[in-house]
């Protein structure tokens, strides 16, 4: 049943109107058009390139997840959802776990390519890569946060950054600072990775709930 | 429910009946303190030697950043009586804070930035400090704009409290995070309860005076917005009763 609907909701994200491509493509081009934006022979510019990933990922994994209980609440799914054996915790816990495997694991392997047009050293890229790796989940179980609460209000598509976008702070911090940091002792670095799996534990384990009581709240 | 518990006031009618006691008397001790504190303050304390009369920008700064803080603090455990005991004068409280809470954060940064340029000789730093009150801004703006975004008061209230207690855990965890940049230039807290004052007394004793003005201030104009909110709830079933 629990891989039913997670096969559900993947098979919806790959299809040819699903996020998991789109989000990718978006990643790719905002990556593109905004390294345009800096000073191409500057020094530091292979500095910018960790902070550019990781705050683009955040805006992919913000965009993609808009829909994802709308589109289940304009087709009626939500309410079959809510009458299933599953409790609705774990479908919400379910949808974060697919968007993140539709949106951030095509990010997280595409990096290495992306990590070219900025010549990020090798050490920082694996660095960066397991931080993307740690920290993303959390990223997506906010998401399904502010879905959960804005899906039946008006305005939910600008509305949803708005509310969300300070919840990603403290992993967008870890994630960059720990790559750019220029004591490069491997203590520093794993307290850093500890730090952002803590953020993402507490956000797996804390805010299903949060959303489901979010969800209940707006189907009354 | 018991006579005499504090959840008595959840009525609003005896709430409306106790605010109407209470606002002349908070508006009074409010304006008595800030006065006192404002103009001891301004006038009458002498220079410090090394900012001069800069120093007394202290005496706003202070009290909107305690108070910036602590009425985030006072929306999270109203949010969390509004969950757990669905008291409508809580979710109510939360609601009225907010606007203030956003104004007492704005009136600290920008009385803090007047203050940093000839001192720092920097409007803004991105000390931690200074960073996790722009981000605490953020997050009053996302309550606020929550609120306004839903008609139905009891899915607003819901929504709201849901988003102020996860935000709360993440403001705070924001907090440490700008704190893992280097230390800043902000300095210590100027007030605490088990430490020794950082604060000399001629400049302590005023600062007191406005920070219970600035409280009494926040309680004053809460207690007249959550009554003009319950007059407006009341208006609107009147007329929807009249539509009907």
């Amino acid at each position: 049943m629990i891989i039913a609907l997670l096969k559900r909701e993947l098979f919806l994200s790959f299809t040819a109107n699903g996020t998991a491509i789109l989000g990718l493509v978006f990643f790719i081009t905002v990556i593109f058009v905004s390294a345009l934006g800096f000073d191409i022979n500057s020094t530091d510019f292979n500095l910018i390139g960790p902070s550019l990933i990781w705050v683009t990922a955040l805006l992919s994994v913000l965009l993609s997840a808009k829909n994802l209980i709308q589109d289940d609440f304009r087709d009626g799914s939500l309410d079959l959802l809510l009458i299933s054996p599953i409790p609705l915790e774990l479908v919400l816990a379910l949808k974060a776990f697919a968007h993140w495997i539709s949106i951030s694991l095509p990010i997280i392997l595409i990096c290495p390519v992306i990590s070219v047009l900025f010549t990020i050293p090798f050490d920082n890229l694996i660095i960066l890569i397991i931080g993307l790796f740690l920290g993303t989940p959390a990223l997506s179980f906010i998401a399904i946060l502010g879905a959960s609460l804005t899906f039946s209000l008006r305005r939910s598509s600008i509305l949803m950054p708005i509310l969300i976008m300070p919840f990603y702070i403290p992993t967008l911090v870890f994630g960059v600072k720990i790559v750019n940091f220029t004591e490069n002792t491997n203590e520093y670095h794993i307290n850093g990775l500890l730090i952002l799996l803590a953020i993402t534990l507490l956000s797996m384990s804390v805010l299903p709930f949060a959303a489901a009581m979010g969800v209940k709240s707006c189907l009354k | 429910m018991t006579k005499n518990s504090i959840w008595e006031f959840s009525n609003p009618l005896k709430f409306k009946k106790l605010a109407g006691i209470l606002i002349p008397i908070f508006g009074i001790i409010a304006f008595v303190c800030v006065i006192t504190g404002l103009s001891w303050g301004f006038f009458y304390t002498p220079d410090d030697y090394k900012q001069g009369p800069l120093v007394k920008i202290i005496y706003v700064h202070v009290p909107s950043a305690f108070l910036a803080i602590n009425i985030y603090l006072m929306m999270f455990l109203a949010s969390l009586i509004w969950l757990i005991r669905r008291h409508h004068l809580s979710a109510l409280a939360a609601k009225a804070a907010a606007p203030v809470g956003l104004a007492m954060t704005f009136i600290a940064i920008v009385s803090g930035a007047f203050w940093g340029k000839p001192t720092w000789g920097t409007y803004w730093v991105w000390d931690p400090r200074l960073t996790a009150f722009a981000i605490l801004t953020l997050f009053y703006i996302g309550y606020i704009i929550l609120w306004t975004a839903e008609d139905e008061p009891d899915k607003a209230a819901d929504l709201t409290s849901i988003l102020c207690l996860v935000g709360s855990v993440f403001a705070l965890l924001s907090r440490y995070a700008v704190l893992f940049w280097n230390q800043g230039l902000h300095q210590g807290a100027s007030l605490s309860l088990d430490k020794e004052k950082n604060v000399a007394d001629v400049f302590y004793q005023p600062l007191l005076f406005s920070i219970i003005g600035f409280v009494f201030l926040f309680l004053f104009l809460l207690l007249i917005r959550m009554r003009t909110e319950i007059w407006t709830r009341q208006i609107n079933a009147i007329q929807q009763k009249l539509g009907k």
